[in-house]
């Protein structure tokens, strides 16, 4: 027999029967479905590679070993559903010396959170030649061995006086000093409750999972959810 | 099977009309194969619309030969639903909410009796699910719900023949002997008693 019995399962295991998806839900989900498509046919370089992290990973390997003679660890392994890679992003920035490869793609806050050694809110307090002394707020989340104080340095050209999120790669343990996820991906500005992506067009694009339809626009959610991912974390 | 061949190749060549087809062939049966791996209607529709973007991402593993695409969708739905509920006590968690909403459905109006219906009997399968672990969900869920043979099903999953089957096996077993335990005196047939839903449902 290649299928189970159904009158083995009598009485144990009821079928639940199914649902419809809720009124206009299936021709919503279909016309994403297919804006995605849309956009992803329009530009596959950006849009079939950058969601990938192993290959952005091992495309700064690349650069990095022949631009300044560094090694480089690659990035996690992509979830279990992601398809094997098919290409590299060209433009992948070398890592920060002594600093650990960690620019990679980023589809959702979940993956930045679970990439991050550190998670703030905060501003950056002074500037100069890259570096920002960022002034913490609050710590989302952060990695056993990721130093943190009141004020952190910050190796990224940022504005002062912004309030914002940082998902943050430990750079420099030494200094310490950290460098944002993915370059702006990992820049989220606030607003009151309201959070934005920095980027529009490397942005994540959901919280816990990728969403279509916002594809190249500013990510926009909520400082709870941010902190409520952050605490899935652990 | 000419015209799932003809699907096949269409997909496999990123035809946006062949995923257009697909999806108003199959996004409900992912859609509820999501839901019993989340416990979560809302999460269930992410997890659909997560599915056919990855599988639009995941086409060139087509191949041209073979049936239907429902295993390969379901499939692609169960890892999904893994990044969403990875562990077993937050489907349980999960699971608990929902069941604990159900609760508060109104039960005096007449139109509601089939939905109350519908819902004691998702409410049933899901306290049974809950019972499992993951693999074994994931085996009865594609199995006995969805109705795949073990072929497709370990197609689905990328597990050989004979852990679809001993999976579920397993949970059979384990069903069993849930329902096979003699009635406590003061057991009431609501829904955080499942073996007394299941029981009651089951007749």
């Amino acid at each position: 027999m290649s299928a189970p019995d159904p009158s083995e399962w009598t009485g144990i295991a009821p079928h639940p029967g199914a649902r419809d998806l809720p009124p206009g839900r299936h021709e919503l989900h279909r016309d994403r479905l297919l804006a995605a498509i849309a956009q992803e046919t329009r530009t596959p370089g950006v849009a079939r590679t950058w969601r990938r992290p192993a290959l952005a990973a091992a495309a700064l390997v690349l650069v990095a070993g022949v631009g300044a003679g560094l090694a480089a660890t690659a990035g996690d392994d992509p979830p279990a559903a992601l398809p094997a890679p098919v290409a590299s992003r060209p433009a992948a920035r070398p890592a920060p010396p002594g600093g650990t490869a960690k620019i990679q793609g980023y589809g959702t806050v979940r993956h930045l959170t679970a990439t991050a050694d550190l998670v703030v809110r905060g501003e950056a307090q002074s500037a100069a030649d890259g570096r920002v002394v960022y002034r913490v707020a609050e710590v989302l989340y952060r990695a056993s061995h990721a130093p943190v104080s009141a004020k952190i340095t910050v190796l990224a050209p940022e504005a002062t006086g912004r309030a914002t999120v940082l998902y943050l790669a430990l750079s420099d343990p030494l200094t310490p000093a950290y460098t944002p996820l993915g370059g702006d991906v990992g820049i989220f500005d606030v607003t009151g409750d309201t959070v934005t992506s920095r980027s529009a067009t490397r942005s994540v694009t959901g919280l816990r999972a990728e969403h279509a339809t916002t594809a190249g626009r500013a990510f926009v959610t909520t400082l709870p959810e941010l902190r409520q991912v952050a605490a899935e974390r652990g | 099977m000419v015209m799932e061949s003809s699907l096949r190749a269409r997909v496999r060549a990123g035809d946006p009309g062949a995923f257009a087809e697909l999806f108003d062939q199959h996004a409900r049966s992912v859609y509820n194969h999501a839901f019993r791996l989340t416990a979560d209607w809302a999460t269930a529709e992410d997890v659909m619309a997560a599915t056919y973007l990855q599988a639009w991402r995941s086409r060139d593993r087509v191949t041209e030969d073979g049936g239907s695409l429902r295993p390969w969708l379901l499939g692609i739905a169960t890892n999904e639903a893994r990044n969403h509920i990875r562990s077993n006590r937050r489907y349980r968690r999960v699971a608990a909410a929902l069941l604990a909403g159900d609760r508060t459905q109104p039960d005096h109006a007449d139109e509601v009796a089939g939905r109350l219906d519908d819902t004691r009997r998702i409410a049933a399968a899901i306290e049974a699910l809950t019972r499992l672990r993951r693999p074994e969900r994931e085996v009865l869920t594609l199995c006995l719900w969805e109705g795949l043979d073990y072929e497709a099903a370990a197609q689905a999953l990328g597990v050989p023949v004979g852990t679809v089957r001993s999976r579920l096996s397993r949970a059979r077993a384990r069903l069993r002997t849930l329902v096979d335990a003699p009635p406590r005196a003061s057991r009431q047939p609501v829904l955080d008693d499942p073996v007394s839903l299941v029981r009651e449902v089951s007749q």
